[in-house]
């Protein structure tokens, strides 16, 4: 793979392919940085600054490999914005089959955990970096129907706080965006009635938009932002 | 890769650290220096940069990838409650060949 070494600021963000993951990656784009995302599918994104790479970030393999990959071509990786995540449909726990439960433990807790640890041994060599995941309104709504999904997204949160304290020595800061709801693809499909019901819990009650996602993940991303770390920002929702 | 090849990497890799600021001062490494463990220079910080450096000098120069997975050390040599430069070296001439 050929390298280059550019000043632009080199953000790694996962799940790209559609809803908040290819949002960040436009908005950043558009500020001028280049971006190295992922997804099981092919790119959506075309821009001169983007690479896309076709990762299941729940295999250990693929997940070294194409931050290895990513490493070797930029030299070097500032912010990472681990975005990949599954979310199922809304089931009782007493009917969540177990796959249900295995599928979200892999994507979104294993997974984040094997793109957060290869990405900060690339941040521990150039001590410093910038790392966000991203966890969900569900942690704090308590929402019946979400156990599986909910405990996955607290895992998040616990496991940035964790990994905040073990990095803070190697100058990377780890924090969480906890965002409400975002009208994608996957939000549409639960309906009208769903999509209410859920409005109605937050205490903004409406839905967020790309470009606030986009705004925290700026602030923690800014040079100014140093000391903050294990932090997490609940969107639209009083925690 | 042999040993001798894999303890000039670890070599380089000190190197690369000490002048870095990783490392305080510089140092050559034996068979028993002690890389994890009870009279490591590296504290857990400097341990995790020294593999992830090591790692890629060890792919860069044998044109593969290749991965330290310390549970593989662990299990190559159970019997020590330390890493030694000596162990590693035999590690990496292993999943190297």
């Amino acid at each position: 793979m050929e390298s280059f070494e550019t000043a632009k600021p080199i953000m790694v963000v996962t799940g790209t392919s559609k809803g908040i993951g290819k949002g960040i990656a436009q908005h950043f784009l558009a500020d001028g940085y280049c971006v190295a995302g992922c997804s099981r599918g092919l790119s959506t994104i075309d821009d001169v600054n983007y690479l896309h790479t076709v990762v299941d970030v729940s295999d250990e393999n693929q997940v070294r490999s194409w931050v290895r990959a990513i490493r070797q071509r930029f030299k070097r990786i500032d912010i990472l914005v681990c975005n990949a995540g599954y979310a199922p449909a809304n089931l009782l726990m007493s009917m969540t089959p177990g796959s249900v439960l295995t599928d979200l433990l892999q994507v979104n807790i294993a997974g984040s955990f094997y793109v957060c640890r290869e990405v900060s041994k690339v941040m521990m060599l150039q001590r410093a970096g910038r790392i966000i995941t991203t966890s969900s309104m569900a942690v704090g709504l308590h929402e019946e129907g979400t156990s599986a999904y909910s405990a996955s997204k607290s895992a998040i949160v616990e496991m940035t706080k964790v990994m905040a304290k073990e990095l803070a020595p190697a100058g990377i800061t780890c924090n969480v965006i906890a965002p409400s709801m975002l009208m994608t693809d996957a939000v549409e499909d639960l309906g009208t009635a769903i999509i209410e019901r859920a409005l109605s819990r937050l205490t903004i009650k409406r839905m967020v938009t790309v470009e606030e996602i986009c705004n925290i993940v700026g602030f923690y991303s800014a040079p100014a932002s140093g000391c903050i770390t294990g932090q997490v920002i609940h969107m639209g929702l009083v925690c | 890769m042999n040993i001798i090849q894999a303890h000039q990497l670890m070599q380089d890799s000190f190197d690369s650290m000490e002048r870095s600021g990783i490392l305080e001062e510089s140092f050559t490494i034996e068979s028993s220096t002690v890389i994890l463990g009870s009279g490591s220079s590296l504290d857990s910080l400097g341990f995790v940069t020294f593999i992830s450096d090591l790692e890629e000098r060890v792919s860069a120069e044998t044109g593969k990838e290749h991965y330290l997975i310390l549970t593989e050390i662990h299990e190559f040599n159970a019997d020590q409650a330390f890493l030694s430069a000596g162990t590693l070296a035999q590690y990496i001439e292993k999943i190297t060949e």
